[in-house]
């Protein structure tokens, strides 16, 4: 299997208790990978950890694009999208099109300045989230609909082979959902790899070709999506979550 | 020449200040220049003890205090206020220790700033240190600006959010401690957030309204440092009031919803 990402044996503790508990899982280049599990079993923990921003216990290992997580420093080949994106402060005055300039830094390093393939690349991540309209207008008055489609924008902006997006529709309407649904769809018949962790499991089961359920820190299910939601106990398991949440 | 050189002084603050404020206003710590103005008491106190450049030693405070709060961020949950709060009361206690054996000082200008005091031989550390600040912010505005934005994204992404945390600790020393002289102590943070505040609520794109916010102070140190030197009237004064009408001014045509 051609992997962009792998975890072995990944435990991680934090404050006293063990949060992830021997999680070993990988995505698969191209895939379109879901990642679900009620409130707390360790999702947003596993991305951190996966994306180096936790350090796991020494015994287990991350790699990204076959490098381990300390060698490896190409951090614009992953396009993220953190729980908090739309958190942002309102009154920052950027436009849509400077956010998504952001997406560049990566790769332009600390002091580089924007050149036309950087423009060219901006401007093909506001098309392709249906943005080019709004480029101009401010981030902060747009609809959290919009916002959402922005913060994909910057992350597309870097040309990542691989897009994470942690519980990306979170405060985003029902209409809006669907639009953003469609346009991850999109994205992935281009080829992109998305991990897409999210309560919405109606929509993983419908987009997704992989899945990874957590549950009790660690992975309970890894495989295909079709698979699992087959399964009459997992479907089970998983509607369990989907009413308590 | 001492009008001369406190314009010509009052003109690098007014570039200055504004490019660091927009990142202060937009991160919620305005309060950080107030801290660095405090802190700079205690180096302004060594430079009088030791009869050298007080803009000197007060510059070298301000940047060890930076790497100081910078350091302890990093390695405590401590909240950034707390923690600028240490280091403001610790150099303040210095301060009042080390003045009871000073000469004596003009505390009205330490406090309130005065355009007069600015000598010709101020101008080549504070243009310097104004060139300086203006070339690192226009080098690195858009990962500071992506820092402050989304810092977790920013990390992920690739960009070096905690030097670029240190960084703008230490410019924000540079600023406030270059900045004395004119608008005095207890004036020097109101210069570095009202302008910024004000060009923010027209909302008008990042970069726009980080030139906005330079025109704005600009004015306000050129207008309030003319005033001072033609009145005799201090000029930290003169130039925060101008800047905080300008404030109230823009209010009710403000873009955005602050």
């Amino acid at each position: 299997m051609n992997a962009v990402m792998e975890l072995q044996d990944i435990s991680f503790s934090w404050n006293g208790g063990e949060n992830l508990h021997h999680v070993t899982f990988s995505v698969r280049k191209g895939s379109f990978t879901g990642m679900i599990g009620p409130n707390g079993a360790g999702k947003t923990t596993l991305l951190r950890v996966a994306l180096g921003r936790l350090q796991p216990h020494p015994h287990g290992l991350v790699k990204i694009f076959g490098k381990p997580l300390g060698e490896f420093k190409e951090w614009w080949r992953i396009g993220y999208v953190p729980q908090t994106a739309i958190a942002f402060d309102k009154i920052f005055p950027a436009t849509v099109e400077e956010v998504v300039g952001m997406g560049r830094c990566g790769r332009l390093g600390l002091f580089g300045r924007l050149g036309p393939a950087d423009r060219k690349a901006i401007r093909s991540a506001l098309t392709a989230t249906n943005m080019i309209g709004v480029a101009k207008k401010r981030v902060g008055a747009l609809s959290t609909g919009e916002q959402q489609r922005v913060m994909i924008a910057r992350a597309l902006a870097s040309e990542p082979e691989l897009l994470i997006l942690d519980e990306p529709i979170v405060g985003v309407d029902i209409a809006a959902r669907r639009e953003f649904y469609a346009m991850l769809k999109r994205l992935n018949d281009r080829g992109l790899t998305i991990l897409l962790a999210s309560h919405d499991i109606d929509e993983i089961a419908r987009l997704t070709d992989e899945l990874i359920y957590i549950n009790d820190r660690t992975v309970q299910y890894l495989g295909p999506t079709r698979r699992f939601f087959a399964s009459r106990k997992m479907t089970a398991v998983a509607r369990e979550f989907h009413h308590r949440r | 020449m001492s009008a001369i050189a406190g314009l010509l002084a009052a003109l690098a603050i007014g570039l200055m200040a504004p490019c660091i404020g927009m990142f202060l206003v937009l991160r919620h710590r305005a309060f950080l220049g107030d801290g660095f103005a405090h802190i700079a008491l205690g180096g302004v106190a060594l430079g009088l003890i030791a009869s050298i450049s007080t803009t000197t030693t007060a510059l070298v405070a301000g940047i060890i205090a930076a790497l100081g709060i910078g350091w302890v961020s990093g390695h405590t949950k401590l909240p950034s206020d707390t923690i600028i709060m240490v280091f403001f009361a610790g150099s303040l206690a210095l301060a009042a220790i080390l003045l009871s054996f000073a000469p004596e000082v003009d505390l009205e200008g330490l406090l309130f700033g005065n355009a007069s005091n600015v000598t010709a031989a101020d101008l080549p550390l504070i243009g310097g240190l104004a060139v300086m600040v203006l070339i690192i912010i226009a080098a690195v505005y858009r990962p500071l600006a992506f820092a402050t934005f989304d810092s977790e994204a920013a990390q992920v992404g690739g960009v070096p959010v905690r030097a670029l945390d240190y960084g703008l600790l230490v410019l924000t020393a540079v600023v406030v401690m270059s900045s004395i002289k004119i608008t005095g102590l207890l004036l020097v943070a109101s210069l570095i957030t009202v302008p910024a505040a004000t060009a923010i609520m027209l909302g008008r794109g990042f970069a726009k309204t980080a030139l906005l916010a330079g025109v704005i102070s600009i004015a306000a140190v050129l207008g309030g440092t003319a005033l001072s030197i033609a009145t005799g009237i201090d000029s930290g004064g003169v130039i925060v009031l101008f800047s905080v009408i300008v404030f109230f001014v823009v209010l009710p045509f403000r873009r955005i919803a602050v």
